[in-house]
């Protein structure tokens, strides 16, 4: 069976534009309620008029509530899943497990998929999430995981698997990683309806500042000089593994990037798009696999890598150049090349 | 019996022995961040036993740590892992995966359930839950706050188990760090984790162990242990794994002497912060305890100030 594609939606147009080119399902989050900063989640009634769109292109559409909240948010968190049942919304991305199983009672129509930040990687935990009544779960993005034996394991379980086709390739399991409040955490009140927001916290408002990215130094033992490197490896892409992703069970491939521009998040929907209706035709795609392997792969990646960083640096002033930067990148010859000193850096650290 | 726990965790036998771990109720045995040396206690079913028949001789309590994230191919060794504990009549074994979890409830009815710091604990409908898989002890996320875990503690009448002192867990990878990445080839595997090894950044300090980040600086509450048993508190970890010979004996003796006067009026813990800060060569810090960077050290006279700013 043909894997479906899950898309991200930062706002309403970004919406029209993942249905338009492709997106089975889309899912998006509410100002405060998800891991994105507020800049990429939508307002109530925003989001009331994307779950009217995407119901009128009769698709599906995923709430994402995937922070760890506060105890005292949960009965504000169930609220909101409501009122997103109301709608018609058709599934809830969440992270945090004692909100499931209220959410399995009070709202038996929702799907429940598990986000990525949960990282669950063996057999025995998938059947201890569906015993709480999960339907689908995003899996880590790390390289043992996402192995066609393994794959096949865990969808012997009898949930969706749903994997990410880009990604940051983490050094440490996602919601298992607090770098970035351990170097710096402010809990303030935003202009959300949340008690308050943990900026620093991946995972509980997804504000990180991406330690992973910065220059460290290790110094071996009996050496005089520390030398440099960078937690990161690099991004993970898997779009040339579609076909054995499908053929291993992965029954949703999710797409990264509520807060990638609109341009780029496009060509992504539409090469992944491309890449899995070509699945059962012989030559596999009118576009080779390759040109179009290079197409996302290379230079979608560095762009979507480079604007991942910008959006990530929550100064008001990368919030408010990326207005001027973002149509650039419509034109991928100029987006490369604006890419370059990045993609040096990139090599270097590879290297 | 004392009013309170506290407790470390030694990794080899090798540690168990050379170590003084007298000032300790309870010792976790074996190491959850690493699969790849023989001898780790939870993995090496000789070792272990003479560990357990020590620490008995002591009079410790004594239980066992599964590795925090197993894939599929490690299951059968997280399996035998739990059947030792059960063997060896362990009075409890630390989960920080939920396979783990559903595996041990299933399987093994006898062994009491402690869950690591390492399983995103953050509410209390998840502490009901795990209630009903016959957890009985749970270390909050360390990115929750004293309040946060005085709340959770008593909302659910749960025990929780606090960090007091030593090195937290910040990130957990599915790789080695040293080994696969810097491909460090000046030790052994042991060798490489208990040195003096630091990552640095110009604004902190990290430690690579085993495929566990651990925060370059020691979280220190040696200051705070009034308002902490104010709260009622009553489980302790000091995190002693890896660092030198005298390092669990020292900070142990410490903190039991300041746990039994820290509420007397002529509490003064000056001078055994001074000792435990020439033991921490990359600084102390305060952990998530007071709700900001993990990395900060509020002392008495801050977090008086951050109460009286708060209102509270």
């Amino acid at each position: 069976m043909k894997p479906l594609i899950l898309a991200p939606a930062g706002d309403l147009k970004g919406a029209e534009q993942a249905l338009k080119h492709g997106a089975d399902i889309i899912y998006a989050g509410i100002k405060g309620w998800s891991l994105r900063p507020n800049a990429f989640e939508m307002s109530r009634e925003e989001f009331r008029e994307t779950v009217r769109l995407v119901k009128a292109r009769h698709k599906a559409i995923y709430l994402a509530m995937n922070c760890f909240y506060r105890s005292g948010e949960i009965p504000r968190a169930l609220e909101i899943i409501g009122e997103a049942a109301e709608l018609g919304v058709d599934g809830v991305i969440v992270s945090e497990l004692g909100l499931i199983r209220e959410i399995k009672q009070k709202f038996p129509r929702l799907k429940i998929q598990l986000s990525v930040q949960i990282s669950a990687s063996n057999t025995r935990e998938l059947e201890f999430y569906k015993k709480l009544g999960i339907d689908g779960v995003v899996l880590p993005r790390n390289r043992v995981e996402l192995e066609p034996e393994n794959l096949k394991q865990l969808s012997s379980v009898g949930v969706k698997l749903e994997v990410f086709l880009l990604g940051d390739d983490s050094p440490n399991y996602d919601g298992h990683c607090f770098l970035s409040s351990f170097l710096n955490q402010k809990i303030i009140k935003d202009n959300t309806d949340r008690d308050c927001c943990s900026l620093g916290s991946a995972n509980r408002n997804g504000y990180c500042y991406l330690m992973c990215k910065r220059k460290m130094e290790y110094l071996r033992e009996g050496a005089s000089q520390g030398e440099d490197f960078y937690l990161r490896r690099g991004d993970l892409a898997l779009f040339n593994r579609i076909e054995e992703l499908a053929a291993s069970g992965v029954a949703v491939l999710k797409i990264q990037g509520r807060e990638f521009p609109e341009q780029l998040t496009r060509r992504l929907i539409q090469g992944v798009r491309d890449l899995v209706d070509g699945l059962d035709s012989q030559p596999k795609t009118k576009k080779s696999k390759e040109t179009l392997n290079l197409l996302v792969n290379l230079k979608l990646r560095l762009q979507a890598n480079h604007l991942r960083l910008l959006a990530k640096s929550h100064s008001p002033f990368w919030l408010k150049a990326r207005k001027f930067i973002e149509p650039l990148w419509d034109n991928l010859e100029i987006a490369a090349f604006l890419y370059l000193p990045f993609y040096a850096g990139s090599l270097r650290r590879k290297k | 019996m004392a009013e309170f726990e506290l407790n470390t965790s030694v990794f080899t036998l090798k540690e168990l022995r050379e170590a003084d771990f007298t000032p300790y109720d309870a010792v976790y045995l074996g190491d959850p961040y690493c699969r790849d040396y023989r001898e780790n206690l939870s993995e090496n079913p000789e070792d272990l036993k003479e560990a357990i028949s020590l620490l008995r001789e002591q009079g410790k309590t004594v239980y066992l740590s599964t590795y925090a994230v197993p894939r599929n191919a490690d299951l059968e060794a997280v399996k035998q892992t739990l059947q030792l504990a059960e063997e060896n009549r362990v009075e409890g074994v630390e989960i920080h995966n939920y396979g783990v979890l559903n595996l041990c409830r299933d399987k093994f009815p006898a062994l009491k359930i402690h869950l690591g710091c390492l399983a995103n604990l953050y509410t209390a409908p998840t502490v009901e839950l795990l209630k009903e898989y016959r957890v009985n002890r749970v270390t909050g996320n360390f990115e929750l706050s004293l309040e946060e875990l005085t709340e959770l503690k008593d909302q659910t009448h749960m025990e929780f188990e606090l960090l007091l002192h030593g090195k937290m867990a910040l990130g957990i990878s599915e790789f080695c760090l040293l080994k696969d990445r810097l491909r460090d080839k000046s030790g052994s595997c042991l060798d490489l984790c208990r040195g003096n090894r630091f990552l640095d950044t110009p604004k902190m300090t990290l430690k690579s162990f085993g495929r566990v980040t651990l925060s370059g600086k020691d979280v220190c509450l040696l200051e705070h242990l009034p308002e902490i048993l104010s709260r009622e508190f009553k489980t302790f970890r000091l995190e002693t794994f890896g660092e030198a010979r005298d390092y669990p004996g020292t900070v142990g003796a410490i903190y039991r002497r300041a746990l039994t006067e820290a509420l007397k009026p002529d509490f003064l813990p000056q001078a055994r912060l001074s000792q435990l800060q020439a033991l921490s060569p990359k600084g102390l810090c305060n952990g998530y305890a007071f709700a900001v960077s993990g990395q900060d050290y509020l002392n008495l006279e801050d977090r008086e100030q951050q109460k009286t700013a708060s209102g509270r």
